[in-house]
């Protein structure tokens, strides 16, 4: 558990800026509702913590427990105890769930797991996720609906034991009953003393979890920070006040195209012979 | 080069776990002769370092109601150049066929490449025929989530291609399937 702190964090994506100088502090054992509307950079600030490589980092930094965290490789990031339970989890074909799980939960200690101690711990964790143990003999998220891709992002952290969780949107597709089992491993990890960063746009999930701060990002920036009070605001009345009593503008800034370059057909058939 | 005929009624598998070093070419020639009759063909192969390997598979369907199934598999690792070719014509004669060509290689390395182009001719109705490509590329983001579970690079590689390959295995018996995997752990 340690303390994460993002300073005037820019970044984005093929040279066009999401995120545009965030600040924000968590502090050891908080858990902090990220809310903001679609579009404006919650993603990808969690992306750009767990070092996702499609995100690329202009300036400011980011520590953990006083760390350099952008500096070290992604795997290196996880072992510090960062966790990120994605959106939309990739499928990897070909690689069996156990063996994934395994590999992962070996990776952050010196003496592996034993077949029997791995299972033992997997078996508990799919029980109280609420996943047929026998999903662990199916690909890594192969096939998956999008509820137990969801479900099984839980129980690798539920597994992994991390300081801070990262949860992005993972109530979506998830029905009544499964948020509540989710909710319930997430305030178990929460009573472990780990952080949570969460990302909904339902209060239902941060009404069981019950998170004690909250941010509010708009075009790439924390535009309010606050406590639990704001999520059911923005519940009730959505964005529009933050206009009216904050002057925050809702207007999605667009950054403006590279400069656009036109080439003739020729021009091009020469770059791409390499002339 | 592996020639088979295929006479009416019977259905012929032949499954190829190729972790050779070196370079060649393998070619198979199948031709189902007889009415109802099936040829199956399945590989996988990794191609490391300065190998080169030519996969070319021709199948000829010559009669009514046959079968047929081209499955590749491959990674290109190193200088390698690995290469799925092959043909399957569906000839006049051969109505209510139901047959397919699939090529897949996974390049790992800068300087690795491959050439993947399975090609159908068709010269009857009433035929199902299809045939697909792959040449790509290990995904960014599977490395990503993978990595970001604390998997060091080199284990996730090693994990998405053991996943790509080792699938081969359960169509030998036991015993053969052991040396497989350990082939392509050992390869990778």
């Amino acid at each position: 558990m340690a303390r994460l702190e993002i300073k005037g964090l820019s970044a984005g994506v093929r040279g066009k800026r999401i995120l545009r100088g965030v600040d924000l502090v968590l502090e050891e054992g908080d858990s902090l509702a990220l809310l903001g509307p679609n579009g404006h950079g919650k993603s990808t600030l969690l992306g750009c913590i767990m070092g996702n490589p499609a995100f690329e980092i202009y300036e400011g930094s980011v520590t953990y427990g006083g760390k350099d965290v952008l500096s070290l490789p992604v795997d290196e990031r996880s072992r510090l105890g960062i966790f990120l339970g994605m959106q939309n989890p990739v499928e990897v074909p070909g690689v069996p769930s156990s063996d994934f799980l395994k590999a992962a939960m070996n990776a952050r200690r010196e003496k592996k797991l034993s077949l029997f101690q791995f299972i033992r711990k997997a078996e508990a964790a799919y029980k109280e996720v609420g996943i047929p143990f026998e999903m662990a003999q199916r690909n890594l998220n192969e096939g998956f609906s999008g509820g137990e891709r969801k479900k099984n992002e839980i129980l690798q952290m539920r597994l992994l034991e991390p300081g801070l969780a990262m949860l992005d949107e993972i109530d979506s597709g998830l029905d009544v009953d499964a948020i509540e089992k989710v909710a319930e491993t997430i305030l178990k990890e929460k009573d472990r003393g780990t952080s949570f960063l969460v990302i909904s746009h339902y209060a239902r999930l941060f009404r069981l979890i019950r998170p004690n701060r909250s941010a509010i990002m708009v075009n790439g920036r924390i535009v309010l920070e606050g406590g639990p009070d704001l999520i059911d605001r923005i519940d009730k009345e959505g964005y529009e006040w933050l206009r009216k009593e904050h002057g925050v503008s809702l207007e999605k800034i667009v950054d403006a195209p590279m400069n656009e370059v036109s080439i003739g057909v020729c021009a091009t058939k020469e770059a791409l012979d390499g002339k | 080069m592996v020639t088979v005929r295929i006479a009416s009624g019977a259905s012929l598998e032949i499954c190829v776990a190729d972790f050779a070093r070196g370079r060649g070419s393998f070619v198979v020639d199948a031709v189902c002769e007889g009415e109802g009759s099936g040829f199956t063909f399945r590989l996988s192969s990794l191609a490391l370092e300065e190998d080169e390997k030519t996969f070319d598979v021709h199948l000829d369907h010559r009669l009514a109601h046959q079968n047929g199934k081209v499955d590749m598999n491959g990674i290109a690792g190193g200088a390698s150049k690995l290469h799925f070719l092959g043909e399957t014509v569906v000839r006049r004669g051969a109505g209510g066929t139901r047959t397919r060509q699939d090529g897949r290689i996974i390049v790992i390395d800068r300087e690795s490449s491959c050439r993947c182009s399975p090609a159908l001719r068709i010269f009857d109705n009433d035929v199902e025929a299809g045939h697909g490509a792959v040449e790509g590329r290990l995904s960014d983001q599977e490395l990503f989530y993978l990595q970001s579970r604390g998997i060091p690079e080199k284990e996730a590689r090693r994990l998405i291609a053991m996943g790509y390959l080792s699938p081969i295995a359960t169509y030998f018996p036991e015993g053969i399937r052991e040396k497989i995997l350990s082939a392509v752990e050992e390869g990778i």
